[in-house]
């Protein structure tokens, strides 16, 4: 029987700085009106915005803390850096080969994935968990590290959507371990709007369409492979985009609101790939996973990808 | 009867939506669809434009838009 992916640990780091979204509007160009609309109707008030953070600094601290679950005498095979925007570092700086000499994890291999934007984290974790089972020795670790910055206005707001914020985040990954098991992983990415945030205000209307519809049946979809009904599912972690994506689709799949954890979208807003990891730690430290109980992580990334993974909680 | 500003804004709605010819007062306007994300912004303007009024958005929520009746009630009531 082929071993599962389990997830070793969980971390996620948030830069301390906190500012509400009225701090940015300008520099964002938002006029009044759409100011209010992203506080009164998508639900974003805060986020985590430090300019002073560097990329690093805000990526190696989760990561750290993440790696610190590795067993002894056990190794990391695979550093893999996901993140959203293709462009995090100037292109002489191969930042997943920075994370791994800063981590001292000289013998694994370091690659990024962000073809599936906000969806690569999740990706990260399934692709890792492929490679241990094909040809790392057995007792193998992975490491996923995400996170990155809103360095810029061009990558900070989606318009009519979200406005991006700082965290990061860390997946240990083996498997067979005794972490949580990942019992699925489905996608579904929509070529037609490849063009993410350089869509025509026509194909942005055709992803508002379909947004909701598409993202509820890749849920359904994860956890019938899990060989699970909704019914099983304890939470919905999902990713941070608004509140009003979130109503629509729950709306669509006739599900019950208070099943989808959204309460860090008024605190955060959407931090790329970190969001389900940040929220997971957030439920986690609470005391509000159990042991046992079904969790389905849920992303989107532009371009288009749907994502969501069901693990199932195990006594960490 | 209805203020001609709701009229205002239920036409600006159907002009968006031309497969429809009527849209109720208590028919969800979000849930439906009729308005997404993309065009919440310009229905904010619809309704200022309809009403001469700016929106003061911290006295206002979510459920202020969410249908007809709400937007009439929210923003175009008679004092």
């Amino acid at each position: 029987m082929t071993a599962t992916t389990t997830l070793e640990r969980i971390e996620s780091f948030l830069p301390e700085r906190s500012v509400r979204i009225d701090d940015v509007a300008d520099s964002l160009g938002l006029r009044r009106a759409e100011v209010g609309v992203f506080r009164k109707i998508y639900g974003l008030d805060r986020l985590r915005f430090d300019p002073d953070t560097g990329l690093f600094d805000l990526v190696l601290h989760s990561a750290r803390r993440a790696l610190k679950a590795l067993p002894e005498g056990r190794h990391v095979r695979y550093v893999v850096y996901a993140h959203t925007m293709q462009a995090v570092t100037p292109p002489h700086i191969d930042a997943a080969q920075v994370i791994r000499e800063e981590l001292g994890l000289h013998d694994a291999e370091a690659f990024a994935l962000t073809h599936q934007a906000c969806v690569s984290s999740l990706g990260a974790v399934d692709l890792t968990g492929e490679l241990l089972r094909a040809e790392a020795p057995e007792g193998a670790y992975a490491l996923m590290v995400t996170g990155e910055r809103a360095y810029s206005p061009k990558v900070q707001l989606i318009p009519h959507s979200a406005i991006m914020a700082d965290a990061a985040a860390a997946c240990l990954v083996t498997v067979g371990g005794p972490g949580d098991e990942v019992r699925s992983f489905t996608t579904r990415t929509l070529g037609e709007f490849a063009a993410g945030l350089d869509m025509t205000k026509e194909q942005t209307q055709g992803f508002g369409q379909v947004y909701g519809t598409v993202l509820g049946e890749v849920i359904h979809e994860a956890v019938a492979r899990a060989e699970l009904s909704f019914d099983d599912i304890d939470l919905v972690i999902p990713h941070n985009v608004n509140l009003v994506s979130w109503r629509q689709t729950i709306k669509e799949m006739g599900a019950d609101p208070g099943r989808f954890f959204l309460d860090n979208v008024p605190l955060y807003s959407h931090t790329y790939a970190a969001d389900v990891f940040v929220n997971y730690t957030t439920l986690r430290d609470r005391g509000r996973l159990v042991p046992g109980r079904h969790y389905v992580l849920v992303s989107v990334g532009l371009g288009a990808t749907f994502g969501a993974m069901v693990i199932t909680h195990r006594e960490g | 009867m209805a203020s001609t500003g709701i009229e205002d804004v239920r036409t600006w709605i159907l002009s968006r939506h031309p497969e429809r010819d009527s849209l109720s007062p208590d028919e969800n306007l979000i849930e439906s669809r009729l308005v997404d994300s993309l065009s919440f912004v310009e229905l904010v303007y619809a309704i200022e434009g309809a009403s001469g009024v700016e929106i003061d958005f911290d006295t206002i929520d979510i459920q202020d838009f969410q249908t007809l009746s709400a937007i009439e009630k929210a923003f175009f009531a008679t004092v």
